[in-house]
């Protein structure tokens, strides 16, 4: 019996390894952690960076070293469809930024808005009066402001006691958090929804498309110790 | 509550508040058997509390390199979100930096305990034995510090209270 040598095998299974273990399933990874995010409304947009902290576009998700590797993977044919959902992806996040910026500034110049703190400082500040050790946030009124702001656009629901606001915060975020509801906010709780189904999409994309070269490469879809890529 | 007391914090007591911040709000499940004193948000809750106590949170510059270091050793991926949440901790319970130069240093100290550990003995000191606390995990840090007339505690100790 003749032994049939396959010469159709393409040998490029090094690089596809590299494709999944440093570009895919970090990214996949992250998608889950946006997710998780972005179903609690918890953007961490921050006013300093005018963007948010922990959803980012989609090389950011991927180390640095290794964006070599990122931008071999989207080279390849086979893999070019992502170049379009990477984009889609960044893009919706470009736009949750903006609108974070725009509610943000929008609130700090809404004399409404700052007068509600001022009466949920009073109230603070005479509740206060009875909790030793309560500090006064008088002295820090403007920064208030920008931190009831960035906590709304955030979907704060309470701080950790030992973060320097959270006596505050937790005292008035029951009813500055009903701020949420007016129509201003609207637009950034679309962009979020968009980028959120966005970013499921992807996910689920990057999901069968690794299944797909798992199968098609012979490569597990993370690394085992022990258990070589056949090379 | 301690309104003018300062708390001085080692590597320890910070690296597990950045573990559960990473664990509980970033979803990074694998590193909870990192963390070796607040696995329970009862725990969490008993450090956040004890911390707040304090009107002045500090660490040193020594400290910070020892958490450099151990993100740099343990995470291959996702350390921009580690360091992202240092900076958010510290920035977020208003931490100061308490500078103490190698030089100025009792070089036999320096030579028993490290640069860190000496580091936060002479930070202390110089903050006033009356008024800072020191938090770690290191009980050999620990017991200088008392050693030194300085009040020094373990974090088991602040997260195992039954109340703050």
């Amino acid at each position: 019996m003749e032994t049939r040598v396959d010469n159709e095998r393409p040998r490029q299974e090094r690089r596809v390894a590299a494709w999944i273990y440093v570009v895919i399933n970090p990214i996949i990874d992250s998608l889950e952690r946006e997710l998780g995010l972005l179903e609690n409304g918890k953007l961490s947009w921050r006013s300093n960076t005018s963007r948010c902290e922990y959803v980012r576009t989609i090389q950011e998700y991927v180390d640095s070293r290794q964006w070599p590797n990122y931008k071999d993977f989207l080279h390849e044919k086979e893999n070019e469809v992502f170049l379009e959902a990477f984009g889609m992806h960044d893009a919706e996040l470009e736009k949750v930024n903006a609108e974070a910026e725009r509610l943000y500034k929008l609130l700090l110049s809404w004399d409404e808005f700052s007068r509600g703190i001022s009466v949920s400082l009073d109230r603070y500040e005479q509740h206060r009066a009875t909790q030793p050790g309560w500090p006064s946030f008088y002295s820090v009124r403007k920064e208030l402001d920008q931190v009831v702001a960035e906590n709304l656009i955030n979907n704060v629901q309470s701080l950790p006691r030992h973060y320097v606001y959270s006596f505050f915060w937790n005292f008035v975020a029951s009813e500055q958090l009903g701020i949420r509801r007016h129509s201003e906010f609207r637009p950034l709780l679309e962009t979020q929804a968009e980028l959120r189904a966005v970013s499921s999409k992807l996910k689920a994309g990057l999901e069968d498309h690794r299944l797909s070269l798992s199968r098609k490469y012979d490569i597990p879809a993370a690394p085992v110790p022990g258990l070589q890529v056949d090379y | 509550m301690a309104e003018s007391k300062i708390l001085l914090l080692d590597t320890g007591p910070l690296r597990e508040l950045v573990l559960y911040s990473a664990v509980e709000n970033l979803g990074f499940a694998s590193l909870k058997k990192e963390m070796q004193f607040l696995q329970t948000k009862n725990r969490y809750e008993n450090l956040a509390g004890f911390i707040s106590n304090f009107r002045q949170r500090k660490t040193t510059p020594h400290v910070v390199s020892e958490m450099s270091s151990w993100i740099l050793r343990t995470f291959e991926s996702g350390r921009a979100n580690i360091w992202r949440l240092v900076f958010e901790e510290f920035t977020r319970m208003h931490m100061d930096e308490q500078t103490i130069e190698l030089v100025r240093m009792p070089c036999e100290s320096v030579i028993k305990l490290g640069a860190t550990d000496t580091g936060l003995l002479e930070a202390a000191s110089e903050l006033g034995a009356w008024s800072t606390t020191v938090l770690s995990i290191d009980h050999a840090l620990i017991a200088e510090c008392r050693g030194a007339g300085l009040h020094a505690l373990h974090l088991r100790d602040v997260v195992e209270a039954d109340a703050v």
